[in-house]
């Protein structure tokens, strides 16, 4: 079981108060009228509201030890989500016309780093399961231009909600943000693919390091499915194996539990 | 031993197959494979002519679906068994759904017609792009995971599609229709897609929760089946 320190405790208190302070200080200042932007008070405001809550989650879950994200995942989520509230405070979205796509293109790279850890995650730990390298890369791909048009969605629905053009703000915004997650899903799948070139997918599962919940989700969702596998204790160390399914036995790759889901 | 007990994921046969019908065909109950084949001849036949006639009365809506629907179908025809049960009877009453609804929509359309002639599009993609994955690939999903797959190809689809069309619309002078809304029309557009994305994922869903068809493979079937 990987240890959790008083120091990393210390760290993580300091992240969970530091991290979303900032964006707390922005927001009032934001509120006091000293935003730069010129994009309406709420916007800027709510948008650094919003980040501050957010930021605050993964520091707070491996404090309470729910969830132990790395500091690299942890510093990558938080890193995406300043580049976007705090460079709206500070107008670079009305300063900078092609500051929304570099945004977008670094949002999709995360983004599409994110899916791709949690889909191979469930590949590694989970028997259900099976995609394969190539597969598991084009769905991180899908899910992550999916994401794209979601957000698109929402920021449509705000500005029709608040009846001003705060997020859609030029007639091609929507166009042009769509393209930048898709050369940033791409540019993040090519990072994937020279990869899994250079090293065996068991050794990249085991390079992220989610910890040990990781296979015990990934026995739970085997159950889920029907399969009668046995969920780790925390803490027990399990092997991990990445293609699975072409490995196992055919006898057992049909010996599934009995009677309905 | 038997290899796909009742009830577990891999558990495609109906309860009791027909005469001569392969054991664990869906569609294989009473219907020769023959007539399947022909079938997915006669569809394929109809999106090409949908396509043909786009091009003799200039319609481009009408060739550019026609080209769509017939690629997947001709993909999927390919494809044959090892589409596993993706198969093109299941995907060419939906673009030929989508074309009669694009030709109507040229002459007399509302925004219901929009949703009715565009769903059809991203199920026949997402499909046909399972039936690759699960029939070259080696694919396996639960339905969980196949939930998540459906709703984000059609999503990113309807995404593409949605600004595809938003651009060529604007590129024929079109937008200066919709005058200030012209920001507003490709959300429209968005929303239905994120509407239709999540009724195809529930009727997905819905549909594997009794049978889980869509995971299996032409080496399944013939395991199942011997």
């Amino acid at each position: 079981m990987i240890e959790y320190t008083k120091r990393q405790l210390y760290f993580d208190i300091a992240l969970a108060i530091i991290l979303p302070g900032i964006l707390f200080v922005l927001m009032v200042m934001a509120i006091m009228g000293h935003s730069v932007a010129n994009f309406g008070t709420d916007y800027v405001a709510g948008t650094q509201g919003v980040s501050m809550i957010v930021v605050a989650i993964l520091p707070i879950l491996r404090i309470t030890g729910r969830f132990r994200a790395p500091y690299w995942f942890l510093f990558l989520v938080t890193g995406c989500l300043y580049l976007h509230a705090a460079s709206l405070y500070l107008g670079f979205y009305q300063d900078l016309w092609y500051w929304s796509v570099v945004a977008h293109a670094v949002a999709g790279v995360v983004v599409s780093m994110i899916v791709f850890t949690g889909l191979a995650v469930i590949q590694t730990y989970s028997r259900a399961v099976n995609l394969g390298v190539y597969p598991l890369m084009f769905m991180s791909f899908i899910i992550t231009v999916g994401f794209g048009c979601a957000w698109e969605l929402m920021e449509w629905g705000v500005d029709r909600l608040a009846g001003v053009p705060w997020m859609s703000y030029s007639i091609f915004d929507t166009t042009d943000d769509l393209v930048a997650d898709v050369v940033g899903s791409l540019v993040t799948n090519l990072g994937i693919l020279v990869m899994v070139k250079t090293r065996k997918m068991e050794d990249v599962v085991e390079a992220i390091n989610l910890g040990a919940q990781m296979r015990v989700i990934g026995a739970k969702w085997d159950r889920r499915c029907g399969l009668d596998v046995k969920v780790p204790a925390r803490g027990e160390e399990t092997s991990i194996e990445f293609g699975k399914w072409e490995n196992m036995p055919k006898e057992e790759r049909f010996s599934r539990r009995k009677g309905p889901q | 031993m038997d290899s796909n007990p009742p009830g577990s994921i891999y558990d495609a046969s109906p309860a009791e197959p027909a005469d001569g019908a392969p054991a664990c065909s869906p569609v294989g109950k009473g219907i020769d494979r023959r007539w399947l084949r022909i079938l997915d001849i006669i569809c394929l036949a109809i999106t090409v002519a949908a396509f043909v006639i786009g091009m003799f009365v200039h319609e481009s809506d009408l060739i550019f679906a026609g080209i769509i629907t017939s690629l997947i179908l001709a993909v999927l025809i390919f494809m044959g068994e090892k589409a596993g049960y993706v198969r093109p009877i299941y995907v060419a009453p939906m673009g030929i759904l989508m074309l009669l609804c694009i030709a109507v929509n040229t002459h007399d359309g509302g925004w219901w017609m929009d949703i009715l002639g565009t769903v059809p599009v991203y199920v026949a993609t997402s499909f046909t792009i399972i039936g690759l994955l699960v029939g070259y690939c080696g694919v396996r999903l639960d339905r969980v995971m196949m939930g998540v797959y459906i709703f984000f190809t059609s999503l990113s689809m309807g995404g593409f599609i949605g600004a595809g069309f938003y651009l060529y619309n604007y590129n024929r002078g079109l937008s200066e229709e919709f005058s200030q809304e012209a920001n507003y029309w490709i959300g429209w557009e968005y929303l239905t897609v994120m509407v239709a994305s999540l009724i195809i994922t529930a009727l997905v869903y819905a549909v594997m929760k009794n049978r889980n068809i869509l995971l299996l493979t032409s080496e399944d079937v013939l395991e199942a089946e011997a």
